[in-house]
């Protein structure tokens, strides 16, 4: 089955973009929020899941548009779209988990201007139909998901000792805080070692450049 | 009575002329969205490799920002705030800023077919550049601004923008010639520059109360 | 395609999209009023010191707030001539012996609006505790102020009687502790590392806020005898 599922168009971007075409590393997509969320792990978490449901269902919506959406006004059409489904978000999680709300509620703004959102439907969505376009959105957002996590579980630990707001082993015995991982520079460097790590291991397998990337 | 030793009201020396310049200098150079609250990263790290293409888009980015800054306050202002419907602030500017950056879009196509195709994804991409959003909404957070102070704030982020662009773009230029390991060419190397660069930042931000 | 075709459609998409954020806002503007209360007064409950209202349910705190809280009074301050709410919280039931007094505040932090409610004892001189309702500063570093490691000093009582000097702040919110025997020691809260511009925000605001409150005070003897008499002494 696995197999299958890496053959149909969906799958198959769905698979390139939690690796090999990877948003933050290869595409160099979304890095603003990469820098603001990455110092708590449990932050970076719910932001993950926010920008994932996002962008999948932007993708979705706007493949399933496609054929209706005049060109020259399709930059409109997605902000609008994304921007409506981060607004339902907001309220939905506002009315029923406020507690999960007051986590991530800072962020909703960042979702909506993550360039992933956009840079997925304008690469994929519009040419695409709605399924294959939705796993693409997911897959952005779970390779996304990946790198962030990978860094913020870098951060947290050497700024606060910490991972998911929970004191690492003897932490009293060897922690000492190192603020400039707190702060947005410790995420320039950090963001620096996983990139130059992702696009080194992705470099040896021949696949040909990666598409969205810039010029 | 007796005067307080600090005043900081808001624009109460120097009347409107000084308040303004303030407010550019500020925005533009002590406060730098780029470099003191990292927005618009995305389009920096990717279109600065070359002075002429940072240019382009960091004019782009300063008009666009000045004048979104400007529609957005008269929205906010007369639509939404009367209406009482300001959550729909967020959707709104966005979409304000969309249209400004198609019509955009369509003008530099016509007009200059070198600099559209050199920018690539990264033209319509300006509508997310989150500097510009950011831009809009600090804006309602500042107290007692009027549309000319919406103006220039606008003006003074998006020239900080362009400012904080070109230097990167000339230390890029200059970095060709180094030898760097594969892996880190492009953006790795941008990051590690743009983190040392916003340390140094970090140290004016807020230097200017205003 | 024609230019009419271009407009209707970007006029239905609006229309669509702009309902549908609209309806799903009005539906759930009740419940979000009714959390909002709920946590409102489970924030003047924890400023007053009332109870610790991380162990108590919602009917509980509800039912300490109609019991020993008078949450109807509103001053106003003579110099800005803005409202103050007032919130006064009893001991007991029978509201005779007073506990302390709770107040709103709002100001701008680095990024956005900071709301919160600050609680003071009778005599106006030390802090019970200090809850912040809205804030979107920086995660894991502003965004701190609404956690313990920030709150915490308020609650076990930070001075913040009116200063000697005109001019000086009620209290200071520094990196570096001072000299614990300066007379103004009492007056400093630790400010959290690397968050400078939210902490210089928070230390403003607060400034502001406890200013207009006392004015208000001041200027409304009748508000309770047992403040105004412990204004009169300073």
């Amino acid at each position: 089955m696995p197999k299958r599922f890496a053959d149909t168009a969906g799958g198959k971007a769905f698979l390139l973009n939690l690796w090999q075409d990877n948003p933050v590393f290869r595409q160099v997509l979304g890095i603003c929020s990469t820098l603001a969320v990455t110092n708590l792990a449990t932050n970076t978490l719910f932001m993950c899941l926010g920008l994932t449901f996002a962008t999948a269902l932007t993708s979705w919506t706007c493949s399933a548009l496609r054929h209706h959406t005049p060109r020259q006004t399709r930059m409109m059409v997605q902000v609008l779209i994304a921007a409506a489904y981060v607004i339902v978000v907001d309220i939905a999680l506002r009315a029923y988990v406020p507690d999960v709300h007051r986590l991530i509620g800072p962020y909703v703004g960042l979702i909506i201007t993550n360039c992933i959102i956009m840079g997925r439907a304008e690469a994929f969505a519009i040419k695409n139909p709605p399924v294959p376009a939705f796993l693409d959105g997911a897959g952005a957002g779970l390779g996304y998901s990946g790198v962030l996590l990978a860094i913020a579980c870098v951060r947290e630990p050497l700024g606060f000792g910490t991972l998911f707001g929970l004191p690492l082993p003897a932490r009293e015995a060897w922690f000492h805080p190192v603020t400039i991982m707190v702060m947005p520079p410790g995420a320039f460097f950090m963001l620096a070692l996983v990139s130059w790590l992702g696009i080194s291991l992705t470099a040896r397998r021949p696949a040909g450049p990666p598409k969205g990337a810039a010029k | 009575m007796t005067v307080p030793l600090a005043v900081t009201t808001p624009g109460a020396p120097g009347g409107l002329a000084a308040q303004l310049l303030i407010i550019f200098l500020a925005a533009a150079l002590t406060d730098n969205i780029l470099l003191t609250r990292f927005l618009g990263m995305c389009s920096f790290l990717a279109i600065s490799r070359q002075m002429k293409t940072s240019l382009g888009l960091g004019v782009a980015v300063a008009f666009v920002t000045t004048v979104t800054a400007a529609i957005n306050y008269l929205v906010h202002r007369y639509i939404t705030a009367p209406l009482g419907v300001e959550f729909l602030d967020l959707i709104v500017f966005i979409v304000v800023i969309a249209a400004f950056v198609q019509i955009l879009e369509m003008a530099v196509e016509r007009f200059s077919p070198a600099l559209y195709f050199a920018l690539g994804i990264f033209l319509p991409l300006i509508t997310v550049n989150c500097a510009i959003l950011g831009v809009s909404l600090f804006m309602l957070n500042k107290q007692g601004y009027g549309l000319w102070q919406a103006l220039v704030y606008g003006a003074g982020n998006g020239v900080g923008w362009l400012l904080a662009i070109l230097l990167m773009a000339g230390i890029r230029q200059k970095l060709k010639e180094d030898k760097i390991p594969a892996g880190l060419r492009g953006a790795p190397i941008t990051l590690i520059i743009s983190g040392i660069i916003a340390l140094g930042f970090i140290g004016f931000s807020g230097m200017v109360k205003f | 395609m024609s230019k009419a075709y271009i407009l209707g459609f970007m006029a239905v998409l609006s229309a669509v999209f702009g309902a549908a954020v609209c309806g799903l806002h009005l539906a759930a503007k009740p419940r979000v009023e009714h959390l909002r209360q709920l946590r409102t007064q489970r924030a003047w409950v924890e400023a007053t010191a009332l109870a610790e209202a991380g162990g108590l349910d919602d009917a509980a705190v509800r039912r300490l707030v109609e019991e020993q809280m008078d949450t109807t009074g509103t001053l106003t301050d003579p110099e800005t001539g803005r409202a103050v709410p007032l919130i006064k919280a009893y001991e007991d039931a029978a509201r005779t012996r007073l506990k302390g007094y709770a107040f709103p505040f709002r100001g701008f932090g680095f990024w956005a609006p900071i709301e919160g409610i600050l609680g003071v004892t009778p005599d106006l001189r030390r802090t019970t505790g200090l809850v912040i309702l809205e804030q979107q500063e920086t995660p894991g570093l502003g965004g701190r102020i609404a956690e313990p490691i920030f709150t915490q000093p308020f609650a076990r009582g930070v001075t913040v009687a009116p200063p000697v000097r005109a001019g000086q702040p009620f209290l200071t919110i520094r990196a570096t502790a001072p000299d614990p025997a300066h007379p103004d020691a009492a007056r400093h809260v630790d400010a959290i590392s690397g968050a400078t511009q939210t902490c210089l925000a928070m230390e403003k605001l607060l400034n502001e806020a406890l200013a207009g409150f006392h004015r208000a005070m001041a200027a409304h003897p009748a508000a309770d005898p047992q403040a105004a008499a412990a204004h009169e002494g300073d």
